[in-house]
């Protein structure tokens, strides 16, 4: 029981992938028999394999099993190749710095519904560069060359940048 | 627009964490409504370039810019150490040409032999080759075999959103307009390999430049080097070309492998490791043979040879080229275009290379926090311009978060875009081959799917036999 719990503590994002993907084609599995066997074969297939290949890792990740171990670590070729520079900055990864970049992004992309891409690339750029550097000049020209370069990219491409809600009217 | 397309790669090659994948998925969108042999023009040439700028970072500040110029730090930077960076980036460049030239003989020398093979191919061999191709790539990719066998299940489920290809019903859109003309793959190629990339390369960000490396030694000498290891070359070209049409096994094995047959095969091995110009010359000739080699597996039959390839199959679908084993019978244009512009941008941006290597240095000074502004922005731009849709942004973040979990996970970002790719195919085909047979099930099994089945199951079983045995010996 241990064994489990530390198994579980230990591999919370691949249980949770594992678990949103179960989860995932019990949602979808009511909606075949809605359709016709043409429409539905191929899905059925794939829902069917993935729910499989899940529900396994899942027990993998439980259980730790040798034999499950084995078949994920299936391989065609296999290379030992020296642990790079990048690897071993990839151990040292901060789970808070990960999901404050990830919220960033979305952030970014409800500024852009409201403020338009312009003033949201400029606030970003702005926000993002002053933030680690403390330096309000290297923030404004970044987020001033950041505004030109959106800006630019909507002149060369055909059609306007979304101009935000609030500007809309 | 090819010399853009060098001088981009060479740039983003240079940058460490960025590489083909990234750029080739955040230009493509910009190639949304080109004219397919502009598109086609531009995209080799910005591959081509990147692998021969990512040796420019592995020689001047030891880390690889692109994981394929991996083994070129080994004996590169103890070279631009010893005072002779312009030698090695002399060196690093011309060998990058010798093997491209000499991999697109081979390929064009190959081409007449791969016409014949696409008659053979009809809709029940198509669907099969779709199953091979996801099942053969979750087993060379590395990694977690169970995790890229879900993300590659999950793609295809996700392909299967929308209108079905034969049928017109929508399924699985629950009620959402948005989602009647399925996942759009330019949102979800951005995301899987831009902003995953762009996550993952602000969260390890630490400074990379090392030690500042003046640009010295005698370009002139390289060509002696290359003229004295002409055996060298030509093994490492076979080598290079030969992983490279391996589908799915990638650069990195290449370049190590090369880097291997170098070592094994000198009398002074001994010199290596210490800055010896074979170590430079064997990595990056079997590199670009190795770019050239995944063009054969990727127009042949449409299978990637590369997460660049699987990238660039997108690419090919949006300008209406559908990847498999026709591309060779119905695009032959296509396919000489590709190769001619690979060829062009090898020679200049090899060129770039060994007189400009000095001035890609100071992009490699770039701050890591700015370059993800800017191309965060581009990928959130190049998204909204293909369709002006703002829900296609919110896609391709959805995607780079799960490229990035996939990631995490040891699994394979390719894996869950490539179904997007090959899903509307293999259905098309399931149907088609399913509507001819008449209800007969052995329609399903003709002598080459039977075939394509054997090697499903054996590039499964196989590894797993292998692995028994060998703990058995050890």
């Amino acid at each position: 029981m241990k064994g489990l719990r530390r198994n579980m503590a230990d591999n919370q994002l691949g249980l949770a992938f594992c678990l949103f993907l179960v989860v995932f084609m019990a949602v979808l599995y009511p909606e075949l028999p809605k359709l016709r066997f043409v429409a539905a074969a191929v899905p059925f297939l794939f829902m069917t394999l993935t729910c499989i290949f899940a529900i396994v890792k899942i027990l993998l990740l439980l259980t730790q099993s040798p034999t499950l171990k084995r078949l994920d670590e299936v391989r065609f070729i296999r290379m030992e190749l020296p642990v790079t520079k990048e690897k071993r900055s990839g151990e040292a990864e901060n789970p808070l710095r990960v999901f404050g970049f990830i919220l960033s992004t979305f952030l970014l992309l409800g500024m852009v519904y409201v403020f338009g891409f312009l003033l949201s690339a400029f606030l970003f750029g702005f926000v993002f560069t002053y933030l680690p550097t403390r330096k309000t000049v290297t923030a404004i020209i970044v987020a001033v060359l950041l505004t030109v370069v959106s800006h630019i990219f909507s002149s060369i491409l055909p059609g306007k940048l979304w101009q935000g809600i609030l500007f809309m009217g | 627009m090819l010399t853009a397309g060098v001088l981009l790669g060479l740039v983003m090659g240079a940058v460490p964490g960025m590489g083909a994948m990234t750029t080739l998925a955040l230009v493509i969108p910009f190639t949304y409504g080109w004219d397919p042999l502009d598109a086609f023009l531009l995209l080799p040439a910005i591959f081509g370039a990147t692998t021969v700028g990512g040796s420019v970072a592995a020689i001047l500040i030891n880390t690889p810019g692109t994981p394929e110029n991996i083994a070129t730090t080994l004996d590169g930077y103890p070279l631009a150490k010893q005072g002779r960076a312009a030698e090695a980036l002399a060196i690093s460049g011309l060998s990058s040409l010798t093997g491209s030239v000499l991999g697109l003989i081979v390929f064009f020398l190959v081409i007449p032999f791969l016409v014949p093979l696409s008659l053979l191919f009809g809709p029940p061999e198509v669907f099969w080759l779709g199953i091979f191709t996801v099942v053969m790539i979750a087993t060379v990719t590395g990694g977690s075999f169970l995790m890229n066998i879900c993300a590659g299940g999950f793609g295809f489920v996700l392909s299967c959103i929308g209108m079905g290809p034969v049928s017109g019903v929508p399924r699985f859109s629950f009620g959402i307009s948005y989602l009647w003309g399925g996942v759009e793959l330019i949102p979800a190629m951005v995301g899987a390999f831009a902003i995953s990339e762009i996550i993952k390369l602000y969260t390890q960000q630490k400074g990379i430049v090392a030690e500042k490396i003046e640009i010295m030694g005698s370009r002139g000498k390289a060509v002696g080097h290359l003229i004295r290891n002409k055996l060298l070359i030509l093994r490492s070209t076979a080598l290079g070309f030969v992983i490279g049409a391996i589908p799915g096994v990638g650069g990195t094995v290449a370049n190590y492998l090369a880097y291997g047959q170098a070592v094994q095969m000198a009398k002074d091995p001994e010199n290596f490791g210490k800055g010896d110009v074979r170590g430079v010359i064997g990595p990056e000739t079997a590199n670009n043979a190795k770019d050239v080699g995944q063009l054969v597996p990727t127009l042949a039959l449409g299978i990637p040879g590369s997460g660049t390839m699987a990238v660039f199959l997108g690419a090919m679908t949006l300008h209406g080229v559908v990847p498999g084993p026709f591309v060779m019978r119905d695009h032959m244009d296509v396919v000489f275009m590709i190769s001619l512009t690979l060829a062009i941008a090898f020679m200049l941006s090899c060129l770039a290379v060994v007189f400009l290597g000095g001035y890609f240095s100071r992009i490699l000074e770039t701050n890591i926090n700015i370059l993800c502004v800017f191309i965060l922005i581009l990928a959130f731009i190049a998204t909204y311009f293909v369709r002006y849709e703002l829900l296609d942004v919110f896609v391709m973040l959805i995607f780079g978060v799960l490229g990035y979990i996939t990631v995490r996970l040891k699994g394979s970002p390719i894996l869950l875009i490539l179904p997007l790719i090959l899903g509307d195919i293999v259905e098309h085909n399931f149907i088609l081959t399913q509507e001819i047979s008449l209800g007969k099930t052995s329609y399903f099994f003709s002598p080459i799917s039977i075939f394509l089945i054997i090697l499903t199951f054996l590039s499964v079983i196989f590894p797993i036999l292998r692995g028994r045995q060998r703990g058995e010996n050890t």
